[in-house]
């Protein structure tokens, strides 16, 4: 919704002059404004700056008088002015003859406060200035529009010559310097593009369409908006605000308006249309309401306007008709959030409300819905959640032509498909389950209905609930309404009119009829008291006993109640009431294990034994990488690469957890050049062998769809050491760790800055004498090191103090030994699920999500969190 | 301070030629309107428009820029009884014009003695000149045009405007106060600054400071706008607190981890107890949440044997903002299954307010009826308890 709209208006001009052919509302109503800030009430309206000036000259009308119809004073615009203490021009300034006009009463000839006429003129610019954005701010009015105008010979065409000449007289290079000066194309620099696809038809045929009117020269679609208070807002937002209801409503009525006229002189007819009412009914002076409402009957630009202001006023879908032209136009739902300040506004729910965010959004969901939507990240492991209204009769529109019997053949499998979508789609399932269970592609086809739904509202991309609500909520710091409307609106879905007689609406003063808990056990089918079930779900995290999920806490664990309870959470997810809460790990190094990696250094002689038994071992082990190939595919899915691509050494999990039994030694250490020396003639083998993240090169190449991730795996650092995920006997872990000695030195030298000469010494040294025997491996670490902002805490060096690691996928090779410690006498397959998750132990990847891209169940999760608990920590908190 | 405002592009003086109609009479860079930025044709009933638009600032949109300007028009002793000028400014099209708005405002009244008499283009082009230019470079000017009339100047920053002050907020101060006061700051804030340092909420500040609590929620207001302070709760050990998303990358960041116990860590007491690390403190963090206080999560985790000065542990939390409070919203709730009998309210010991039941409707939470009441939460648990039993229901209570 547009809070900021006034008016929308349609205004033309002829040989004869302009004239404001409709406006909608009627008698707009514009806001009042102070003149000066109020004494008691500083933040109320005007910026501190303005308020300066009260201090000064103490003025006892604090409310700025528009200068409506009625009471059109000029004098007050200039006295108005916040800005100047100094005393205004005499009120008999005014020019008396010209502003006769201007007071006026009769409303057919006022708006805002200006004769119609005159707001016409203005708002209908010279020919230079059509076709392109319209903006114009008068005080604390702004216009909004696109202007579009017939060709000097009065003829209404798509792209005449207009472009060409205007462009021309203006100087051609105005539009070339233009691209050169700003990156971005401007919206103004937009022309229809109607027009730019009919006028490459034009020129072909030379014979486009186009209609000769009789008077209407040029017309302007425009909306009024009450210029919002710079000073709530952060800098910059405003334009941006103007720009989105320039693109996403002025603009389009106006191409499909242009079009009409074009093809058909609709414009010029509905003019005449209203022009002829209008005049009539002056004449036989009905009241000017009158006028606004015959006019919906005979004119369907003038209903379109009416549907178009109330659908934006209402914050929907705008279905308007124009010339039986169906259209579609909306604006995004937070839009008025940019006019905010961003700590009110900032909530832990919103999620692409910043500039940073904006190109993931758009990423996820495209321009359109990238802006003021605020949604959620469009991701495999989220939910869909459908909105009543396909269900009710408000949501019909949309969905009723598909149950209809006249679909064409064509369109039949597609409705079908989308109506099995319908079904099947549930808060329950994944994303991705759901693409599994309709066998649809994830990308090209759920994904796609997905935008689709969520863009016409019928949908909301949630948190998968678990299916017995063992999920775990939290409450938004705030409700959007009170939460005793909240709470009537709950009673009258839940319990029905009968069970509650009274006034619906919970007042503390009157008693209503709420079921008590007891009444609940003799009635299972209704729920608790909405009070009630918030106050539950807003301890629950903290819950020590009996969970801290919904089903812990609210339930009582009673599996009878689940049924009901799935559409109590699913109201209450409608209604924004409840976040979920996801769980994010972070892995820390404590002493204990810092001491033993240490401890274990100095056997450097090992090293070179265990380096070629490794490389043996590789080649019996490309042999057995049947199917890590599935494991690499998901692990490209993944939007934030850098994180999953180094240590994802698929082939080693793959192989033991499907059960091949082979044990593969030291796994080897996959860069794709040593993989070149060993496998040079086999080309699957060095695919499989290769790092993840080299794999995703690969692929990628092969595979262009995928191209969401490719755009992010731009690094060209090599990743190294993979290997350290040993998974083998205590044995052999003992000696890969041993194995990367020379790079600890080297980190470590590098954290301690110039006091560790001794260390840096040593470690150098060290690299030389290696430098003959291993060059690829150590060259990619120390490009790791460099690049993985090698530890800068103080902790990493410092056995004594545990420290975190930052983002296991990427672990430096110290960290990476840490890690490994950290598995030293663990069950077996424990050990293999660690390494396979902790790449995700960053605190930002949540629970939902590492299930899915590890694959692995909530329990097997759960294990590993018990099992390394004194490694780990976790966090509870919306995303 | 210039560097993040806008640029001029161009400034331009019109007037209303009795021959040609609207025209330019001056520029600065000269020659810049008519090719180069766009066809003042175009705009030119717009910059010198009809009476109707006079007097008001009008800002017009050309393809790649925008034309602020303030169209006047003086009646008096004219060819035809008027005279009409504007001065007007351009901008590139994205630019932000907020903070031009008062300044085009001013300028266009500042001018009107002298600008008819003809003979004075040269003098005009000179100011125009030296605005255009000081306003550019130095973002403030003070032209001398006569005996009698100057124009000064100078662009303030717009910040938006800060959120309401409430009773319940306490005030932090984000720089040292004390060092940029001066003596002809206001009354109220010269007592109120030195009391902003995370401990007080507004109206004891108020009470301590001994003034009106309208004029001190006015100076800390002020203090906001220029985001020197930052509000944050009040502190009780009944407090609880929550972790915000926005630690998934807070806890990686070096300004945080650094901080935090330096920060939080009771100064002086370092040499009793070392302070504690990040992941410790971190962890410590993570383990508040609604429906535990401060108090039970102090002895859980034994908080107080680390030397964490816990007031200051979480106001840096909710500094940094990875941490918010949770507020407890009571809600009453009437029970409808007994009997509808009114007992009659007794007045007993813990008699509570009478209009303490209108602001339990789950939209006040307990910090403002605290301070409204000025009632603690272990009193104010009593009366809510209370109230439930006196008026045949419960009073719930919602952490959010």
């Amino acid at each position: 919704m547009a809070e900021t709209l006034l008016a929308i208006l349609l205004v033309n001009s002829s040989a004869k002059g302009s004239t404001l052919v409709y406006h909608w509302p009627p008698d707009p109503v514009v806001p009042p404004r102070l003149r000066r800030a109020l004494p008691v009430d500083l933040t109320a309206s005007q910026s501190i700056s303005q308020s300066h000036i009260q201090q000064e000259d103490i003025d006892p009308s604090y409310r700025w008088e528009r200068t409506n119809s009625s009471n059109r004073d000029r004098s007050l615009s200039y006295t108005h002015s916040p800005s100047s203490g100094r005393t205004t021009p005499a009120p008999n300034d005014i020019d008396d003859v010209e502003d006769q006009e201007v007071r006026n009463k009769d409303k057919y000839e006022n708006v805002f406060g200006y004769a119609s006429e005159f707001l016409a003129s203005i708002l209908c610019p010279s020919t230079s200035m059509c076709h392109q954005k319209f903006q114009l701010t008068v005080d604390d009015l702004a216009f909004i529009g696109h202007p579009v105008c017939a060709d000097w010979d009065d003829v209404w065409r798509f792209n005449s010559g207009r472009a060409t000449t205007s462009s021309s007289s203006r100087g051609g290079n105005s539009r070339d310097r233009g691209g050169g000066e700003s990156g971005s194309p401007s919206p103004a620099n937009r022309s229809l593009s109607l027009d730019k696809k009919i006028s490459g038809q034009e020129k072909s045929d030379s014979a486009g369409p186009s209609t000769k009117c009789t008077w209407l020269h040029t017309f302007n679609f425009v909306l009024v908006l009450d210029l919002p208070d710079p000073s709530s807002s952060a800098s910059g937002n405003l334009s941006k605000y103007f720009d989105i209801l320039y693109d996403q409503i002025g603009f389009i009525v106006a191409a499909v308006l242009f079009q009409e006229q074009v093809l058909s002189n609709f414009v010029e007819q509905e003019c005449d249309l209203l022009g002829s009412l209008k005049d009539e009914c002056i004449r036989k002076s009905e009241p000017y309401t009158q006028y606004f409402e015959q006019a919906l009957g005979i004119s369907s630009v003038a209903s379109a306007m009416k549907t178009l202001y109330d659908a934006i006023k209402s914050s929907s879908v705008a279905y308007l008709s124009i010339h039986d032209l169906p259209l579609e136009v909306q604006l995004p739902p937070h839009l008025d959030d940019l006019l905010r300040n961003e700590e009110d506004s900032e909530l832990d729910t919103s999620h692409f409300d910043t500039n940073a965010n904006y190109s993931e959004a758009e990423e996820f969901w495209g321009t359109e819905m990238s802006f003021g939507w605020q949604l959620p990240a469009l991701a495999p492991w989220k939910s869909l959640l459908l909105l009543d209204e396909i269900d009710s009769d408000q949501g019909q529109e949309a969905f009723a032509n598909l149950r209809s019997p006249y679909i064409t053949p064509e369109d039949r499998p597609v409705v079908e498909g989308l109506m099995r979508f319908l079904d099947t789609v549930n808060v329950t399932l994944s994303l991705a389950d759901l693409a599994s269970l309709l066998d649809w592609d994830l990308e090209t086809q759920v994904f796609p209905t997905v935008r689709w739904l969520v863009l016409h509202r019928k949908a909301k991309i949630v948190d998968i609930i678990n299916l017995n609500l063992k999920t775990v909520f939290t409450l938004p710091p705030k409700f959007d309404r009170p939460l005793l409307e909240l709470a009537a609106d709950f009673d009258k879905a839940f319990l029905g009119s009968s069970n509650s007689p009274s006034s619906p609406v919970l007042s503390p003063h009157t008693s209503s009829s709420h079921p008590s808990r007891a009444l609940q056990s003799d009635f299972p089918q209704h729920p608790l008291p909405l009070p009630e079930i918030l106050s539950m779900i807003s301890t629950s995290s903290a819950k020590q006993t009996g969970g801290n999920h919904f089903f812990g806490s609210v339930l009582e664990s009673r599996k009878d109640l689940i049924p009901l309870y799935h559409q109590v959470v699913s109201w209450m997810l409608k209604h924004d009431l409840i976040i979920v809460l996801h769980l994010r790990i972070r892995v820390v190094a404590t002493p204990e294990v810092k001491a033993l990696v240490k401890a274990q250094k100095g056997n450097a002689n090992a090293r070179k034994v265990q380096r070629l038994d490794r490389k043996k071992k590789r080649k019996e082990k490309t042999d057995s990488d049947g199917n890590n190939e599935r494991i690499i595919e998901r692990g490209r899915e993944r939007k934030r690469s850098t994180l999953a691509l180094t240590t994802l050494n698929s082939s080693s999990f793959t192989t033991a957890e499907s059960g091949l039994g082979l044990e593969i030694g030291a796994s080897p250490i996959s860069t794709p050049e040593q993989n070149q020396y060993d496998n040079s003639n086999k080309k699957a083998f060095t695919w499989l062998s290769m790092s993840p993240k080299s794999a995703r090169k690969h692929s990628q190449n092969s595979q262009p769809t995928r191209a969401v991730s490719a755009t992010r795996s731009t690094s060209t650092r090599v990743p190294s050491s993979d290997s350290v995920h040993s998974n083998h006997s205590g044995q052999s872990k003992l000696s890969e760790l041993i194995l990367d000695e020379t790079d600890e030195d080297e980190g470590r030298g590098r954290d301690e800055g110039p006091d560790a000469s001794d260390g840096d010494g040593r470690g150098m040294s060290q690299d030389i004498e290696e430098d003959g025997e291993d060059d690829d491996e150590a060259d990619d670490e120390n490009e790791e090191e460099t690049e993985v902002d090698a530890e800068t805490d103080t902790g990493s060096h410092n056995v004594d103090v545990p420290s975190m690691i930052k983002d296991p996928g990427r672990a430096t090779s110290l960290q990476r030994r840490w890690l490994n410690a950290m598995s030293l006498g663990k069950d077996q397959i424990l050990t293999r699920r660690f390494e396979l998750t902790n790449q995700y132990f960053d605190g930002k990847t949540t629970d939902d999500e590492i299930l899915y891209r590890a694959e692995i169940t909530r329990k097997q999760l759960r294990e590993v969190l018990h099992h390394y608990e004194e490694f780990l920590q976790t966090f509870l908190h919306p995303s | 301070m210039g560097t993040f405002l806008p640029r001029i592009q161009s400034v331009f003086y019109a007037g209303f030629d009795l021959v040609a109609g609207p025209k330019i009479i001056c520029q600065v860079p000269e020659g810049l309107i008519t090719a180069p930025l766009f066809n003042f044709e175009e705009v030119s009933k717009l910059v010198i428009p009809g009476p109707a638009l006079c007097g008001r600032l009008v800002i017009c949109a050309t393809k790649r820029h925008r034309i602020m300007g303030f169209p006047s028009q003086l009646r008096g002793k004219y060819q035809r009884n008027f005279f009409r000028f504007n001065l007007c400014f351009v901008f590139e099209r994205t630019a932000d014009l907020s903070c031009y708005e008062p300044i085009v405002r001013k300028i266009s009244r500042e001018e009107s003695e002298f600008l008819s008499t003809p003979g004075n283009e040269v003098a005009i082009h000179a100011i125009i000149e030296q605005l255009y230019e000081d306003l550019n470079s130095y973002s403030e000017t003070s032209i001398s045009i006569d005996q009698f009339n100057s124009i000064e100047l100078k662009i303030f920053p717009f910040y938006p405007n800060p959120p309401a002050v409430k009773d319940w907020m306490v005030p932090i101060a984000l720089i040292n106060l004390v060092r940029r006061i001066e003596d002809n700051w206001d009354l109220t804030m010269s007592k109120v600054y030195s009391l902003d340092a995370g401990v007080n909420h507004v109206s004891r500040i108020a009470h301590l400071a001994d003034c009106d609590v309208n004029l001190t929620r006015e100076a800390i207001s002020h203090l906001l706008y220029y985001q020197v302070i930052m509000t944050i709760d009040i502190f009780q050990y009944s407090n609880m607190y929550t972790l915000r998303k926005s630690i998934q990358w807070l806890a990686d960041e070096a300004h945080v981890k650094e901080e935090c116990g330096p920060y939080s860590t009771k100064p002086g007491e370092s040499y009793r107890f070392p302070i504690p690390d990040w992941p410790k403190l971190l962890h410590l963090y993570s383990r508040m949440k609604p429906g535990r206080t401060v108090l039970e999560w102090l002895e859980e985790y034994k908080v107080q044997e680390l030397g964490i000065d816990v007031r200051r542990f979480t106001s840096f939390g909710v500094i940094k903002g990875f941490l918010r409070r949770v507020h407890r919203y009571p809600i009453f709730l009437p029970e409808s299954s007994k009997s509808i009998t009114q007992s009659p309210i007794t007045p007993v010991p813990l008699a509570y307010p009478t209009d303490l039941l209108e602001l339990l409707d789950g939209e006040h939470h307990t910090d403002e009826v605290a301070v409204k009441f000025e009632a603690g939460w272990p009193l104010l648990e009593d009366w809510l308890r209370r109230i439930g039993e006196d008026h045949n229901g419960r009073v719930l209570v919602i952490y959010r």
